[in-house]
């Protein structure tokens, strides 16, 4: 990604459910999930966008999940491969994820996919076999530990930034020791007003606090 | 001057654009029940949607994106999908209530039952829909909306009780003899009138399409500020004639035809022409909006090309739920089921969502992020947080009224 | 969609679950006098040409279509007490009355009769004001 993103970027708040839109702002969909890549340091890096419904489904789980997802298989009709839109496609974040390319080399018809595979999974970025990928979806919602066992509380979002290469890499986890859950949006700097509305949402939030990625363990 | 041109006829579409059969059936009850007794709920109703509907505008032209898109990411996918279920029913029920307005303005015009019409009605929807070049049909029927202009006209001309009318506009409950739980019925049905919620989809949705920015700003709220003031108007007209004709003798209205009556009696043949014009281009405008909305809901939560202006090989999908939407509205008019009860349903259920809808505008439009500069104002916040919480006091209100007056019988 | 059929299942004038027989009775009457009353509108506004036939003849379909609901639902429900008897046996002639008086209106102006239609507005009125005076008095 290029400098035109959200400093520090994290990937539920503005990666998640945004808008992705092609060169020319037409939409292509929306960020269903995103796929990481871990690296031998323990930490993970931003390896592409996952547009789908079947990653939906996945995403959200549970009943409603399981529906959507028998609705997008009959639909897909076959195998319901998400779109995958690598990394480096991404030129900018902000109310929507612009990419720098056009929407009819994503639009294509599934016999296709040669194309995808060959031109997008190509350009570096591409998870090397051997890396642990896994989905953001995975990871949020997690109980974290800290080094002495103790429990930190439940991932609500994973905060990166870019390395010496440009790619972005998680620094830290936002941990929240009550539900997590989007509310409204008020946990972002714009959001102020209305007034009753704020005062709800920070006391829904209370004790949500940013954890440096090292800190982090994922078992106790 | 071709300023004034656009502005004078983005103001006659609002005002036409208006009412829908909503507003035909919720006006003309409360008219032969209450008088002008609830005349308040409809001045306070065209308040709300002026309020929000400046917000969601004003989200459109500076954001670029219209309200429904925010939703899934400030709700997350979840929650926006309940969001989303029950704003789409609700915009299919409404969608359904207008065709068959359509099927009933057509049955007043031929005498023939409107169950015939249905798929007519449907049909044409869908064609125009598909087909025909969207701006025009807007402006269309936007304008020809104003031929309900005539209920004023027949007002005046029925020589109402001024003084008692002024008498029962200071005295706002319910008369002797009637009870609050009817009066709250009725009263949340006008709001719902009012605050239709597929209106402010419609709105800011053709705002990002037609590339609103912020210098649009000035035309759009005029647009709105004069546009819907006017058009609830209209509604207070339809209020008056049925109050003048029907409350002294107790009838209550429960037809389409009961609401175009007062004008016959008032203007004759000439009159009932006019205002059975206004009713056809009411519903058949609303129809499409509606139409077009419950694509918009759909497509937009899940990140799909949309638009009435995109031609459907380009948003295949959109139009797919749009087609689907039409079809699944008239097959339910096909049932036989009456219009007019589907509308006063459609009323009631837009009551229960309409915090759904309003929540993340009123949110969205106070985020400095996406709007800069433009975002909410104090006065803003005030005016959105009160009406969101009578808003909130109509959804809550609305299935206990419905039960406990048997949907306004008692 | 459980809403929807509770809702369906609420309309005609049976009222709200909580109603009793009388209730519902007042109910029915009340949308007799809805349909007598609305007909006398069209018949008066028709008599001063105020009405084309298209939409005479939709009107007067929809006071038919009333009038018949109101008659059928109070039908439907079950008088159970002598007193709710006492209620049935007083309204049901009414309402059955004002269904036939209906139907002779739509006559003469489907026949194009207007004279008959003017002079039948007199029996109209008689059942009107007793339905009124039905549901006044059981209110």
């Amino acid at each position: 990604m290029t400098r035109n993103r959200p400093d520090p970027l994290r990937v539920e708040f503005h990666l998640l459910d945004r808008q992705i839109v092609d060169l020319d702002g037409r939409p292509v969909g929306k960020v269903d999930d995103v796929e990481l890549t871990r690296d031998p340091d323990g930490t993970y890096r931003i390896t592409a966008l996952l547009v789908g419904q079947y990653v939906l489904a996945e995403r959200i789980g549970g009943l409603v999940g399981r529906l959507l997802r028998t609705l997008a298989r009959r639909r897909g009709g076959g195998a319901p491969e998400p779109l995958r839109i690598t990394a480096e496609h991404v030129q900018r974040v902000g109310s929507d994820v612009r990419l720098s390319l056009r929407a009819e080399l994503l639009d294509l018809p599934p016999s296709e996919t040669w194309l995808r595979d060959t031109l997008i999974a190509r350009i570096p970025g591409r998870a090397v076999p051997g890396d642990e990928v896994v989905r953001a979806s995975a990871l949020l919602g997690r109980p974290v530990y800290d080094a002495a066992g103790r429990r930190l509380g439940k991932v609500t979002d994973l905060i990166t930034r870019p390395d010496e290469h440009g790619r972005e890499r998680t620094v830290a986890v936002l941990v929240t020791p009550r539900r997590r859950g989007r509310l409204l949006g008020y946990e972002r700097e714009g959001q102020h007003g209305p007034w009753l509305l704020a005062r709800l949402a920070a006391f829904v939030h209370r004790g949500t606090r940013e954890v440096p990625w090292h800190e982090v363990r994922w078992k106790p | 001057m071709k300023k004034v041109l656009a502005v004078t006829l983005g103001i006659l579409t609002a005002i036409g654009g208006f009412v829908d059969i909503g507003d035909l059936v919720a006006n003309a009850q409360s008219g032969a029940r209450f008088g002008m007794r609830q005349a308040w709920v409809v001045v306070v109703g065209v308040i709300g949607i002026c309020v929000f509907a400046e917000m969601a505008g004003r989200v459109a032209a500076v954001s670029g994106r219209p309200v429904f898109d925010l939703v899934r990411e400030r709700l997350g996918p979840r929650i926006a999908m309940t969001n989303l279920v029950g704003s789409y029913l609700v915009t299919l029920l409404t969608l359904t209530a207008e065709i068959g307005g359509i099927a009933l303005t057509v049955q007043l015009a031929s005498g023939l039952p409107h169950v015939l019409w249905v798929p007519l009605a449907g049909f044409a929807v869908w064609v125009v829909l598909w087909r025909v070049k969207f701006e025009l049909m807007e402006q269309l029927f936007g304008v020809l909306g104003l031929a309900l202009v005539v209920f004023v006209i027949a007002l005046i001309a029925l020589d109402p009780p001024w003084g008692s009318f002024a008498d029962q506009l200071t005295h706002p409950g319910p008369p002797s003899g009637e009870n609050w739980s009817t009066w709250g019925y009725l009263a949340v049905s006008l709001f719902a009138s009012a605050l239709t919620p597929y209106e402010v989809f419609f709105f800011s949705s053709g705002g990002v399409e037609e590339k609103w920015t912020s210098d649009d700003l000035a035309t759009e709220r005029s647009n709105t500020a004069v546009g819907f003031p006017l058009g609830g108007l209209l509604g207070l007209a339809i209020m008056g004639c049925a109050a003048v004709v029907y409350e002294p003798a107790g009838i209550e209205v429960d037809q389409l035809s009961q609401t175009a009556l007062p004008v016959a009696v008032s203007l004759g043949k000439v009159g009932l022409v006019v205002v059975m014009i206004g009713f056809f281009a009411a519903t058949f405008g609303a129809a499409l909006e509606t139409g077009l909305s419950t694509g918009y809901s759909i497509a937009q939560y899940f990140g799909w090309r949309w638009g009435k202006l995109v031609r459907p090989r380009e948003a295949a999908r959109f139009h797919t739920v749009v087609l689907v939407s039409v079809l699944l509205g008239t097959a339910a008019l096909l049932t036989t089921i009456d219009p007019v009860q589907i509308t006063e349903l459609s009323l009631l259920f837009s009551a229960v969502v309409l915090p759904l809808t309003y929540l993340p505008i009123l949110v969205v439009a106070n985020d400095r992020d996406y709007l800069g500069e433009h975002a909410n104002g104090r006065v803003q916040n005030v005016l959105g947080v009160t009406f969101l919480i009578l808003i909130l006091i109509a959804a809550v209100a609305a299935i206990p009224l419905m039960i406990l007056t048997g949907m306004g019988q008692s | 969609m459980a809403l929807l059929a509770v809702a369906v299942t609420l309309t005609g004038c049976s009222g709200s679950p909580f109603a009793s027989y009388a209730d519902s009775a007042v109910l029915c009457a009340q949308e007799g006098h809805n349909a007598v009353g609305t007909l006398r509108v069209i018949v008066g506004s028709h008599d001063r040409g105020r009405l084309l036939p298209a939409s005479t003849e939709a009107a007067v379909h929809d006071v038919v279509a009333t009038a018949t609901s109101a008659l059928d639902q109070f039908d439907g429900t079950e008088p159970v007490s002598p007193d709710d008897r006492r209620l049935h046996d007083e309204l049901h002639p009414l309402l059955h009355d004002a269904v036939a008086r209906i139907a002779e209106v739509q006559e003469a102006l489907d026949t194009g009769d207007t004279a008959r239609a003017a002079v039948l507005d007199e029996p109209l009125r008689r059942v009107d004001d007793r339905l009124v005076a039905f549901a006044e008095d059981h209110r």
